[in-house]
């Protein structure tokens, strides 16, 4: 009986003591005037943000390209296909030369469409904007079942992603060379690059101010004739990374100069 | 000190005394042992450990049928010729007879189709261990050229047409047809595909006789440190599952096995140690199927392989008489589990 009356006296003097307790605040730890000490929220301020895009606009050597058409490359006809890439882990570098990491992660970046959303970034102003071409060792091996289709990251056709090896193709290009000078590009190619050590890393210098005034858009050149310097069209065109790293190794080393600030 | 004689504040609330039906329904959910329901659609041969199952792929009877379904369905195929089924036959333990199997319009890749029994236990698939799980491995015959030719994009379009598919991925994954309930689906019935049931298991079982004297012997030369065969295939499946590069050809460039995977050349011509149930119905052997009988590899193993550079050193050279040969090919064939190649539960 004692107890009991202890124990409903306890409930009580907690709930009084919870009562007592209670400190107004704002309590989202994402808001500017957050309060580590509040506990009942009385409202939160935040930052201003506005989504910012980046376009990835493609060029062979000044022209647009379309997939299908015939481009001369490094002097050998070429048809491209297929020009596909992966961009991921997006930083915007902010003038204080912090990094601020864009909300979308994955980029599956086609010729068309060529415009990317990379989510709500906070107003202010921008000086550069760093990512890879590729994806993450941990992403890369993961399941891409996981994803429904239209993810960047789940099932893409043409492939993204060699099932054997149970990781992404994060640069895919197919089409066809002229190998015998005849000037009819009829031999076909492929040019998958993959693999953990085949990420590259970029950073492209942009002057970007985040605000509701304007449009807040990243405008890159996908240059793809960059990609093909010092390849050998005619004879030495394919590669799915691990079956001749010479040529993915050409192709990972021409990355840096693939995409770039449009002038 | 104080709050902790209170009875949690939450128990109090008068909230939850509406909660009260759901915890009585939570409980009686929970009441269902998950391992009785799957022991109800699969069978686990005596003495094997428990199937692992993935978390997010628990086995059911619905999902076992469509899995099953869609390992038979040629609609897999870029051209609906062939199904998973057409290069895994139940027949032959869920391998082939030929070398390597043909994929669409005949193209021929450069591997022999592996036997499926007891595939829940890999802790790595496929020859070379490039694919980590059951599910993740379904993309690979369904995408490779030389195989189905297929792209899983393709398929989804293609199966969302089905009336029949639509209904049953959504009875038993609930919502459209995606990627995620394709490969659970085949891969919970490919988990299922148990063989335990070799006169070896009832020898193992204790029934002295399911073994006969030249069985016997075999046995005990297999696993005799003279043959040291037991190095490698031990367990109950008769593999450790390591990639050993066992010496019986002495260029590997064709397929240099493991090392595709790890990009080492010390894994080069290394592939994972075979299970040996049912070996004797799944010839011809080795990676690349150009090996007719279970004879040549013992006669390759006993001279000592032919000493490529990454070669096991476990390989080492042994004699057998005759009738000793003899004898260790008669416990190879005790291997074979005649339930699990005409179980109609497996079959389409």
């Amino acid at each position: 009986m004692f107890k009991n009356k202890l124990l409903i006296s306890s409930v009580f003097l907690l709930a009084i003591g919870l009562q007592a307790c209670k400190r107004e605040g704002c309590t989202d730890p994402n808001a500017l005037n957050y309060d580590a000490n509040a506990n009942k929220d009385v409202g939160c301020i935040y930052e201003a943000v506005h989504e910012v895009e980046m376009h990835f606009h493609p060029y062979v050597h000044g022209d647009a390209l379309f997939e299908g058409n015939t481009y001369t490359i490094e002097g050998v006809a070429t048809t491209l296909n297929y020009c596909r890439f992966y961009v991921s882990n997006i930083r915007l570098v902010n003038a204080a030369g912090e990094e601020i990491v864009a909300p979308e992660h994955y980029l599956y970046v086609q010729p068309d469409p060529d415009e990317y959303s990379l989510g709500d970034i906070p107003d202010g102003d921008y000086t550069a904007i760093r990512f890879d071409i590729g994806i993450d060792s941990a992403t890369n091996h993961g399941d891409p079942s996981l994803y429904p289709l239209g993810d960047p990251l789940g099932a893409q056709s043409p492939n993204m992603h060699w099932g054997w090896l149970n990781g992404y193709i994060f640069l895919r290009i197919d089409g066809e060379a002229d190998s015998n000078a005849d000037g009819t590009p009829d031999d076909a190619f492929e040019m998958h690059i993959g693999t953990d050590d085949f990420l590259v890393s970029v950073e492209i210098p942009y002057d970007l101010t985040v605000s509701d005034q304007t449009e807040n858009i990243f405008h890159m050149d996908a240059n793809w004739e960059q990609l093909f310097v010092g390849v050998d069209l005619a004879n030495d065109n394919t590669s799915h990374t691990t079956d001749n790293l010479t040529l993915a190794n050409i192709i990972k080393n021409n990355i840096p100069n693939f995409i770039q600030a449009e002038d | 000190m104080f709050q902790s004689k209170v009875i949690p504040s939450f128990l109090l609330s008068p909230v939850c005394i509406f909660c009260i039906p759901f915890y009585f329904l939570i409980l009686s959910a929970c009441s269902v042992d998950p391992d009785l329901k799957e022991d109800a659609v699969y069978t686990l041969p005596e003495g094997f450990p428990p199937l692992p199952i993935p978390d997010d792929n628990p086995i059911t009877a619905e999902k076992i049928a469509l899995g099953k379904k869609l390992f038979f369905d040629t609609a897999l195929s870029i051209d609906s010729a062939i199904s998973c089924g057409s290069c895994h036959k139940q027949q032959f333990a869920f391998s082939d007879d030929v070398a390597v199997s043909p994929g669409v319009e005949g193209r021929i890749g450069f591997r022999n189709a592996p036997s499926l029994a007891n595939v829940a236990y890999y802790p790595e698939l496929l020859k070379d261990g490039g694919t980590p799980t059951l599910e993740t491995q379904v993309f690979v015959p369904l995408e490779t050229h030389e195989e189905m030719g297929f792209n899983m994009v393709l398929l989804v379009e293609r199966l969302r047409k089905d009336a029949a598919y639509v209904q049953e991925y959504n009875a038993v994954f609930g919502g459209e047809i995606q990627p995620f309930g394709i490969v659970r689906a085949i891969a919970a019935y490919e988990r299922t595909l148990l063989s335990g049931y070799s006169a070896y298991d009832a020898y193992l079982q204790g029934d002295n006789h399911a073994l006969n004297a030249s069985e016997k012997n075999g046995m005990q030369l297999f696993f005799s440190d003279r043959l040291g065969c037991g190095n490698c295939h031990n367990g109950f499946l008769l593999t450790d599952n390591s990639y050993q590069c066992d010496g019986y050809f002495s260029d590997y460039t064709a397929d240099p096995g493991r090392e595709r995977i790890t990009f080492d050349p010390a894994d080069i011509g290394k592939f994972r140690v075979p299970t040996l149930r049912n070996i004797a119905l799944t010839a011809p052997y080795m990676h690349d199927g150009s090996v007719a009988s279970l004879e040549d590899i013992i006669d390759t193993y006993a001279v000592g392989g032919s000493g490529f550079e990454n070669q096991s050193t476990l390989i080492q050279p042994f004699t057998l008489t005759n009738e000793e040969r003899t004898d260790l090919i008669s416990f190879l064939v005790s291997l074979n589990d005649y339930t699990f190649i005409s179980d109609p539960e497996f079959a389409p």
